[in-house]
C-alpha cells in the first residue's frame, strides 16, 4: 500500500460514534489540530525508575525553561481558533508547575475537553479549585497496591496512600477515572493486586509494559526495569506474519497524524512525547505557524536508508518513536535494531 | 426556558459540539452534538429565554421550504436532548447529572 492510498486510523475506526468519526476525518483531510497535550512541566514529586520526562529542580535549566502561565494560555488560545477541541494536561506531574491553579482555571474556563493527567498524590491540595473546575477525565498513575511497591517504583515514601487518596476523592467528585499502570520488574508481583485495587474501585485499567528511552536528556535504565514477556514456541512450519508494509511512511499509522501535537514543557511542538525532537518553538512563534511546520515535517518524514534496505523492512514492527531525531531525519538507534536483528 | 450558562457551542471540523465549562463538566457529561441548524439556534437562545415558538419562528425564516409541523417536532426532540442532558434551565424541572459529597476521611 502506497502513502496514497493509506487509511487514517478513524476510516479504520468503525465502532466509533457518527460525530467523532466525522469529526477525525475531516480534521484528517484538512489538517485539523483537534487534539492538544500539553506537557507542563518534568517537575515531579515522584521519583518512577521508568520516566523519561521527569528531571530534578536543579537539572531543568539544562534542558530549557518552563513557560509561565501567560505563555501556556496564549498558545491555548492559539490552539482553541486552530481547531483543538480535545486537550490533555500532563507533566511530569503537573500540578507541579508553579502557576498550575492559574493555568487550570483559565484553561478549564475555555471550552476545551480536558483530560488530566496525574499521579493524583497532589490532587488533595488542590480539591477546592478540582469542585469549581472539574476536568472531564483524570488519567492516573497506579503503580502499586501498597506504599512498599510505590517505594520500589516510584523511589518515594507513602506513595500509595497519598494516590488513592487522590484516586478517591476523584471518584467522589464523579469525575470519570483511568487508572494506567506501567508494569516493570519492581512491580510485577504486585499486579494481581493492583487488579483487585481497580476492580474494588470500579475503574477502568490500561496495563502496559512497554518502557522506552525517549532521547529527551533522562536516562532510563530500562535492562534492569522491562519484564520480558516469556517466549512463545515457533513451530517451524509457521512462517512469522508480515507486519508492515516497507512503504509505509513513519508516522501515518499514528492515529495522532495530521490531527494532534504535544507541546512539551520547555515550549515545543511535536507529535510524539517520545521523540527528541522536532524543536518548534511554539513559544516564540504563533501556534498555527508551528502546526503547519510540524505537518510539513511529519509529512516530509521518511525510514533511515539503512531501514529501507533492510532485510527486515517487511516484518519489522517500527515506529517512528524507536527512532532519534538528528539534523531533521530519523536515526536508527543502535540497541533498536540489534534486537530486532537478533 | 433558557440555556444554562458555562456552555460553549464550539464548531470543530464541521460538527457543532457543546463544550461544558467550569462546574457544567459534572453537570453535562458525554459529548452533545447538534446540527447546523440547531447550531443557529444556538446564537439566539444563548441570549435570550425563548419559548419554543420562538425557535419556530427563526427556523421558519431561515428554511423556507420547511412544514411548520416538521419544524415543531424537530424542535420538540431537540429540547428534549438538551433537557436531558442538563443543558436546558426550565421552570420547575431539574435534568442533568448532580453529585453530592460526603465528608471524606482524612489521609496523612
Amino acid at each position: 500500500m502506497s502513502d496514497q492510498q493509506f487509511e487514517p486510523a478513524c476510516r479504520r475506526m468503525e465502532w466509533l460514534d457518527p460525530f467523532y468519526k466525522a469529526v477525525w476525518e475531516k480534521a484528517y483531510e484538512d489538517a485539523i489540530p483537534i487534539s492538544g497535550t500539553f506537557e507542563l512541566t518534568p517537575r515531579c514529586n515522584f521519583n518512577c525508575r521508568m520516566c523519561y520526562v521527569h528531571l530534578p529542580e536543579s537539572e531543568i535549566h539544562k534542558h530549557g525553561r518552563e513557560l509561565s502561565a501567560g505563555e501556556w494560555l496564549r498558545i491555548a488560545r492559539e490552539a482553541k481558533e486552530a481547531g483543538t477541541t480535545w486537550l490533555c494536561i500532563t507533566g511530569g506531574e503537573p500540578l507541579m508547575h508553579p502557576e498550575f491553579e492559574t493555568i487550570w482555571r483559565e484553561l478549564t474556563q475555555m471550552g476545551f475537553f480536558i483530560t488530566l493527567q496525574t499521579n493524583a498524590s497532589l490532587a488533595v491540595r488542590y480539591e477546592k479549585l478540582f469542585e469549581v473546575c472539574p476536568p472531564k477525565g483524570c488519567k492516573i498513575t497506579l503503580y502499586g497496591s501498597n506504599d512498599e511497591v510505590y517505594r520500589q517504583v516510584c523511589q518515594v515514601e507513602k506513595g500509595f496512600t497519598r494516590a488513592d487518596a487522590g484516586i478517591q476523592m476523584f471518584r467522589q467528585m464523579k469525575i470519570p477515572v483511568e487508572l494506567v499502570s506501567t508494569v516493570i520488574n519492581q512491580n510485577l508481583d504486585d499486579v494481581e493486586q493492583i487488579i483487585q485495587y481497580v476492580d474494588k474501585n470500579r475503574l477502568r485499567w490500561i496495563p502496559n509494559i512497554n518502557v522506552r528511552t525517549a532521547g529527551r536528556g533522562v536516562d532510563v535504565d530500562m535492562e534492569h526495569l522491562r519484564i520480558r514477556p516469556p517466549k512463545q514456541e515457533q513451530k517451524s512450519d509457521v512462517k512469522p506474519k508480515r507486519e508492515f508494509d516497507p512503504d509505509r511512511k513513519p508516522c501515518n499509522w499514528c492515529k495522532e497524524y495530521r490531527v494532534g501535537y504535544w507541546i512539551v514543557w520547555n515550549g515545543y511542538m511535536r507529535f510524539c512525547s517520545f521523540m527528541n525532537g522536532p524543536d518548534i518553538p511554539v513559544r516564540d512563534k504563533p501556534f498555527q505557524e508551528c502546526w503547519k511546520e510540524l505537518i510539513a515535517f511529519w509529512s516530509g518524514l521518511e525510514w533511515p536508508q539503512e531501514c529501507r534496505e533492510c532485510e527486515e523492512k517487511q516484518s519489522c514492527a517500527r515506529c517512528a518513536a524507536l527512532f532519534d531525531i538528528d539534523d531533521g531525519k530519523l536515526k536508527v538507534r543502535n540497541e533498536f535494531c540489534k534486537k530486532r536483528k537478533g | 426556558m433558557k440555556l444554562k450558562d458555562g456552555l460553549i457551542l464550539r464548531e470543530v471540523a464541521g460538527q457543532y459540539v457543546i463544550v461544558p465549562t467550569g462546574k457544567r463538566v459534572q453537570e453535562v457529561l458525554g459529548i452533545n452534538y447538534i446540527t447546523k441548524p440547531a447550531a443557529y439556534l444556538w446564537d439566539y437562545m444563548k441570549d435570550h429565554e425563548f419559548e419554543k415558538e420562538d425557535l419556530i419562528r427563526l427556523t421558519l425564516e431561515r428554511y423556507t421550504d420547511a412544514t411548520r409541523e416538521q419544524v415543531s417536532a424537530d424542535l420538540d426532540q431537540f429540547l428534549k436532548g438538551l433537557a436531558e442532558q442538563g443543558i436546558l434551565e426550565i421552570e420547575g424541572q431539574m435534568y442533568g447529572s448532580f453529585t453530592m459529597r460526603v465528608p471524606r476521611k482524612t489521609h496523612e
